[in-house]
């Protein structure tokens, strides 16, 4: 076998020895090993059901702990701001609209930590250096700098671009994302509009006062959020580690129904005019006739929602809807209406009016004095006779003339979609003494809005019929949709000829006839209209006294022009003006600067004299 | 390809195994030793004729298969690293194009705004200003009756500027009001000027010899005609603005002062005066609108 030449591989398995030794082997330590297999497979066993317990509290039991945890560190929710919605005016012309701009912030603490003795030098560069990109004023920055604080804003707002370049330059500085609210107008309606500031708790652009406050919810829209991964100590994002999303919903702009330019002149003409005549300040509101949409509403006290801080808290207000005032003679258009709407009197109708005439406990003169004269109802407008309007009162009595009253709408809130709105007070009337029929017909006793006295003469204009004032027209969504404001339902006040005829009489109040044929409010005439209207002047009440102050007034015009076919309604109140006690001379600028603006044709006919005092 | 390559090497399989499978059986040797030896070398050479053969075919398909797995790989790495290059160099294109879109969408925010506040009407009632327009409150209007007669309705006269200066004019932007400017607009007041004169004396704003209490001179010019019954403002013209210069000098010597004033100050030591660092108007104040 051994000589063969095959091959050694094969003989090789057949040799036993390697075969046999372990099997003697393993004969003799078999019990032993057994022993350790068994034992080791336990320690695997328990092991394994161990590490199956853990697993099964680990996911069940403790996962939402732990995952939580987890989340902690690595998952960030980055708000999504919502961009404000924008206000314009009734052409779409922005009034106030909202730009990105970025905040210029700091660490001093550490700056001068980092560079030591430096610090001085490096801090004096950066404020000039962020001075002069930014414009800012280099001190206050400097000022600013130069504190202990961990945390300084050095510029609040700066364009996107020029906080790029001053980070570039000055790595110190750091940036945080801004809303910026831009009011191109300036003063232009502030105290309509108000005003919005960065809120640095919510982080977002906050209405403090006016509409941006009142329309909050509509303009501010609804943040969205990403809820992403972040690097750990970081807010860089991990690419594709978005979790959920949701869009940022911007806020609704507003159309208001102002016009921007009309309403610059009117303010522009009304602070001129209460500076001129030394008043503590003065509101007019201009209405569409038909609609009784707010095309101007001004109030001298306004401010500059661009500087804020400036403002103070009298400024802030918006007197035209929130102060309001006893009218005076405005008011006398309540118990003509009254009379005419009774059928007892017409505007010819002739009553024989004595210098004085006693209600009550009270004798109320006229505001001048005159013999016993006989005028006619019209002249009684037109000369604003207290006598003979307290006459007419009496003989249509309370009842007709309270609900004249209600029916122009005083003592209710407009409801004009302005903030503070106040109703106004008129005495209710079974709380009525003697004495107050002798007040009220003549605009005493009783107190309205500016707006109110305008919305009252719209229904004069209106033939009849009152449609309270709105100043929202429309909001638009951010894709663009109108959805145009409800329009008020519109309440009769009197018949279309009756508001005919009381034009008629308010036409012939600015009648520029001779002595007794003149009217009031001749200053008003605009050259080539007809222009309807009343003056009026309130005693104050004087606080020291709790009576009628014998200086100081509320002088007041209601209007509407042109008189036949009236476009507008204007409304003006001057409080406690020193010299020059009459409104009819503003009313003139405002309904000059309509006729040209709008082109209103010309009537070349002179105006007919109708006569207020008869032989 | 490699369907055929599994097939061989099964072929191959039983051949290499059968040796095994005879060695667990075939437990008695054979009796003719030299024959069975002989006939062993014969299978295995025929075996081993066989089995080179068919090693060298599947050695041939096997290579032609790991080339081709190469090659893929190759190809897959070189895809991988032209894609990965491009898109580095798109990423840059892209980061480009998104900063040239930031870089325009903010220029356009800003221009947007630019015009909201050059439109709004404070702002071009003070450029109505500046250029010496005044605003008029009663104007004077021709109605032409059917038959050509024409009928003027008010009294023709000049326009004169408020009594009082308006209050509540807001700023341009860009043009902070400086004191000369104020002194300017404040002068400006009560001096009646109409356009004509203005492109006459581009220089000359508007009453700038700070004599307000200049007498306005009666106006020259009729109303101005217009067809079909609409009516027109007048325009005016008076001769009041025609200033002799010399008057003109103090505000503009003011002007020149102030703004030599406001150049120095961001030359001066910083940490020592710091009150007018702040950036001095670039445009000319005062005169010369």
């Amino acid at each position: 076998m051994r000589t063969a030449t095959p091959p050694r591989s094969r003989p090789k398995p057949r040799s036993s020895p390697p075969i046999r030794r372990p099997r003697a082997r393993a004969g003799a330590a078999r019990p032993d090993v057994n022993r350790r297999l068994v034992a080791g497979r336990l320690i695997m066993v328990t092991l394994l059901a161990l590490a199956g317990l853990k697993l099964v509290t680990v996911q069940t039991v403790q996962s939402g702990q732990l995952r939580a945890d987890g989340d902690k560190q690595r998952v960030t929710r980055l708000p999504l701001p919502a961009e404000r919605g924008s206000i314009l005016d009734r052409a779409g012309t922005p009034m106030a609209f909202s730009v990105q701009a970025k905040a210029l912030i700091a660490n001093p603490f550490l700056i001068s930590r980092n560079q030591g003795a430096n610090a001085i030098n490096r801090k004096t560069e950066i404020a000039i250096g962020v001075a002069q990109l930014t414009g800012a004023d280099a001190n206050a920055i400097y000022a600013n700098l130069n504190t202990d604080k961990h945390y300084v804003i050095l510029v609040p707002l700066v364009e996107p671009a020029v906080a790029r370049a001053v980070i570039e330059r000055f790595p110190e500085i750091g940036q945080e994302d801004r809303e910026s609210r831009q009011y191109p107008g300036g003063p232009l309606a502030a105290n309509i509009l108000g005003a919005a500031s960065w809120n640095m708790d919510q982080h977002k652009l906050h209405g403090v006062v006016g509409l941006e406050a009142s329309q909050e919810s509509l303009l501010a829209g609804t943040d969205g959020f990403r809820v992403v991964d972040t690097a750990e100590g970081g807010d860089t994002v991990i690419p594709g580690s978005e979790r959920a999303e949701r869009a940022a919903v911007p806020g609704s702009s507003l159309q208001l129904t102002l016009d921007s330019d009309l309403q610059y002149s009117v303010q522009q003409q009304l602070a001129a005019y209460v500076n001129l005549h030394g008043a503590k300040d003065g509101s007019a509101v201009v209405l569409d006739a038909h609609t009784g949409e707010v095309r101007a509403l001004a109030t001298n006290a306004t401010f500059d929602p661009r500087d804020l801080a400036a403002a103070s808290a009298n400024q802030l207000g918006n007197p035209a809807v929130t102060t309001p005032f006893e009218p005076g003679s405005v008011n006398k258009i309540i118990t003509m209406a009254a009379a005419l709407d009774s059928g007892l009197d017409n505007p010819m109708t002739v009553k024989d009016v004595p210098d004085s005439i006693k209600i009550a406990d009270r004798t109320i003169h006229d505001a001048w004095t005159h013999p016993q004269q006989k005028f006619t109802l019209t002249g009684i407008l037109a000369r604003s006779s207290n006598v003979g309007t307290l006459m007419t009162a009496q003989q249509i009595g309370p009842d007709r003339f309270w609900t004249m009253l209600n029916k122009m709408g005083l003592g209710r809130r407009t409801d004009v979609g302005l903030a503070g709105e106040s109703a106004g007070r008129v005495p209710p009337r079974d709380t009525w003494s003697g004495s107050t029929f002798g007040n009220l017909p003549i605009g005493q006793g009783l107190s309205m809005t500016v707006l109110q006295l305008a919305d009252m003469y719209q229904a004069v204009a209106n033939d009849g019929l009152r449609v309270p004032p709105r100043i929202l027209q429309a909001t638009i969504d951010a894709d663009g949709t109108k959805h145009p404001e409800a329009r008020p339902d519109p309440v009769r006040v009197v018949t279309p000829q009756i508001a005919q005829q009381l034009r008629q009489m308010l036409v012939a109040v600015t009648q520029a006839g001779k002595g007794v044929q003149r009217g009031t409010g001749v200053d008003a005439a605009v050259p080539g209209y007809e222009v309807a209207g009343k003056t009026g002047t309130a005693q104050q009440v004087n606080p020291a006294c709790g009576c009628y102050s014998a200086d100081k007034y509320w002088i007041t015009f209601a209007g509407m022009f042109p008189a036949q076919s009236p476009r507008y309604v204007v409304a003006i109140m001057l409080d406690a003006p020193t010299h020059g006690q009459n409104a009819a001379g503003l009313f003139h600028q405002i309904a000059s600067t309509l006729a040209q603006r709008d082109q209103i044709p010309v009537d070349p006919a002179p105006a007919p004299m109708v006569p207020l005092v008869v032989p | 390809m490699s369907a055929p390559a599994v097939e061989r090497t099964r072929t191959a399989r039983p051949a290499a195994r059968q040796p095994i499978a005879r060695r667990s059986t075939g437990e008695p040797a054979p009796r003719d030793a030299t024959a069975a030896i002989g006939r062993a070398y014969a299978r295995r050479a025929v075996r081993e004729r066989r089995r080179s053969g068919e090693e060298n075919a599947a050695a041939a398909g096997r290579s032609q298969f790991v080339l081709l797995i190469m090659v893929l790989l190759g190809v897959g790495l070189v895809a991988s690293l032209w894609l990965s290059t491009t898109a580095a160099a798109d990423s840059y294109r892209l980061d480009k194009a998104r900063q040239a879109t930031r870089d325009l969408s903010e220029r356009s925010e800003s221009l947007r705004t630019e015009i909201a506040s050059m439109q709004s009407a404070p702002a071009l009632a003070q450029a109505a200003q500046q250029m010496g327009m005044v605003q008029v409150s009663d104007v004077a209007r021709l109605v032409v009756a059917p038959d050509g007669s024409v009928q003027v309705v008010g009294t023709p006269k000049a326009a004169v500027a408020p009594y009082v200066p308006p209050p509540v004019l807001a700023p341009l932007p860009g043009q902070p009001v400086d004191p000369a400017q104020a002194a300017t607009q404040a002068a400006a007041q009560g001096q009646p000027v109409d356009q004509g004169q203005q492109t006459e004396q581009p220089a000359n704003p508007a009453g700038a010899d700070g004599q307000p209490e200049q007498p306005q001179v009666p106006a020259e010019q009729g109303p101005v005609t217009q067809s079909g019954g609409q009516q027109l403002g007048v325009t005016q013209q008076s001769t009041a603005a025609r200033q002799s210069s010399a008057t003109q000098q103090t505000p503009q010597q003011f002007a020149a002062s102030a703004q030599a004033q406001q150049a120095q100050q961001p030359a001066q030591q910083p940490s020592g005066s710091r009150q007018q660092t702040a950036v001095a108007p670039t445009q000319p104040t005062g005169a010369g609108h």
